[in-house]
């Protein structure tokens, strides 16, 4: 289902950068083992039935052996989120992230480690860096996972800082992804203090349903999460100031470790009144119209590989990954000849003379 | 060396993994070393790649850097998509924008 909600909405340009393994903002690691098998148009479904499982199925990660009322609720409180209804099937980096930040929680919970399984865990925290930069945030949960270990201190700056040196280097080797970080960053620049609070408020309490927010907030700040909350805190700056719908997904972890924390203080009525609390409120989730301009119009032009079109105005990656034909950009400054041209803008007549 | 000497040695394991990523990285970045130094190298480089874009059609993450010197940037042109293109080498010369292909 959650794959399929996402499917009927279409490619998105964020997915589209993914999937044609287009080199920003992301490191490759995702990118590139997507754009190996996303040929054929019919494989969007199964990444997207890939993405929401690895979601789903991450529920198992907060549940305990014991106490099975209590783990229904805590899989409700995950699977009812906001965040993960709206955003499980997708093919963003978000998802990955908050993939990374569920398994992280689970290995803080741990007691203790053998080296081999700090190498292990080492390892996941490279893969995760080279899947998003947004992996960074969760350096908090990492460095302490590691000081726990009591391993020498140079061995625990080589597990931890090591992958991060890897990906310095990794961004220096690719100028246009520091350039579309700085242009990222000037973007909101116009927009004022209290509009970029309300945007995140609203985002912050939409993520994880309203309940789960407010409860996993409380149920951290309640247990002394010290850990979690610094995580959680370089997550909300960042959202904060870079601040777009997906990164929602990314609050949900925390706030389920929180209300691990909350619920055995609740009776059990209050608890139940919740679970069918957050069952209402799915219906008030904003969900997204199921219509995609660019598969909608490329949908019946059989232009061959090496045929142009070109699109006047303002588009995004998703008209690459629709079109078989070359996807060409106006300017002023154009002049070369095009098959067939799609206006998102005013065309000019001497730019439709001609052509379909 | 046997599998169990290999498992009671994870770090050299860990290393040799970062090893072989900076073996593939380091390389790229010295030759794109001069972009990070100079202001108005950059300045240049980017005013080049735009201008070849908005008079070809390009679009700008369709473009890679590859090699940077004073006198000239080398870039790969591959138009991304499902279907899967040939990319193109070329050298902009920085001091008459003059564009020559070049091997990859």
């Amino acid at each position: 289902m959650l794959a399929l909600y996402q499917w009927s909405i279409g490619i998105r340009t964020d997915e589209a950068k993914y999937l044609l393994d287009i080199p920003y903002p992301h490191p490759p690691l995702a990118r590139y083992l997507l754009s190996l098998f996303s040929s054929p148009l019919w494989m969007e479904f199964f990444f997207r039935l890939f993405f929401a499982t690895l979601i789903v199925q991450a529920v198992w990660f907060f549940l305990d052996k014991k106490r099975t009322a209590m783990n229904l609720l805590i899989a409700a409180a995950w699977l009812l989120s906001g965040s993960v209804i709206l955003q499980a099937g997708s093919i963003m980096m978000a998802p990955l992230t908050a993939f990374s930040a569920v398994v992280f929680l689970w290995l803080l919970r741990r007691l203790s480690f053998t080296e081999w399984q700090l190498m292990l865990v080492a390892l996941f925290w490279l893969a995760s860096l080279f899947i998003a930069y947004q992996a960074a945030l969760l350096l908090p949960l990492v460095l302490v996972i590691f000081w726990r270990s009591r391993l020498p201190l140079w061995k625990q700056c080589l597990y931890v800082g090591g992958p991060v040196a890897m990906l310095i280097l990794y961004t220096l080797t690719n100028p246009l992804a520091l350039a579309s970080m700085l242009n990222v960053a000037g973007k909101d620049a116009s927009i004022t203090f209290f509009v970029k609070i309300f945007f995140f408020l609203q985002l912050f309490f939409l993520s994880g349903s309203g309940v789960v927010a407010t409860l996993g907030i409380i149920g951290l700040a309640y247990a002394k999460k010290w850990t979690e909350l610094c995580a959680f805190g370089l997550i909300a700056v960042y959202v904060f100031f870079s601040f777009q719908e997906y990164y929602g997904i990314l609050f949900v972890p925390f706030f389920i470790i929180g209300m691990k924390e909350f619920l055995p203080l609740l009776t059990p009525i209050v608890r139940w009144g919740l679970f069918e609390t957050l069952l209402i409120l799915i219906q008030f989730l904003p969900f997204a119209p199921l219509s995609n301009t660019a598969r909608d119009t490329l949908a019946f032009q059989n232009l061959a590989p090496h045929k142009d079109i070109l699109v006047v105005g303002s588009f995004g990656h998703e008209w690459q990954y629709y079109s078989d034909a070359v996807i060409l950009r106006y300017s002023e400054t154009f002049k070369n000849r095009y098959d067939a041209i799609v206006c998102l803008d005013t065309c000019s007549q001497e730019l439709l003379r001609g052509r379909r | 060396m046997t599998f169990e000497q290999i498992r009671r040695q994870p770090l050299k394991i860990f290393l040799f993994v970062l090893f072989l990523i900076a073996l593939v990285l380091v390389p790229k970045v010295i030759r794109l070393w001069p972009l990070y130094l100079f202001s108005a190298l950059r300045q240049d480089v980017q005013h080049e790649l735009t201008a070849l874009a908005d008079e070809r059609g390009w679009i700008l993450s369709d473009l890679s850097i590859k090699h940077v010197t004073h006198d000239s940037v080398r870039f790969i042109h591959r138009n991304h998509g499902r279907v899967v293109r040939d990319s193109a080498c070329y050298d902009i010369a920085l001091a008459d924008s003059s564009l020559t292909p070049c091997e990859k």
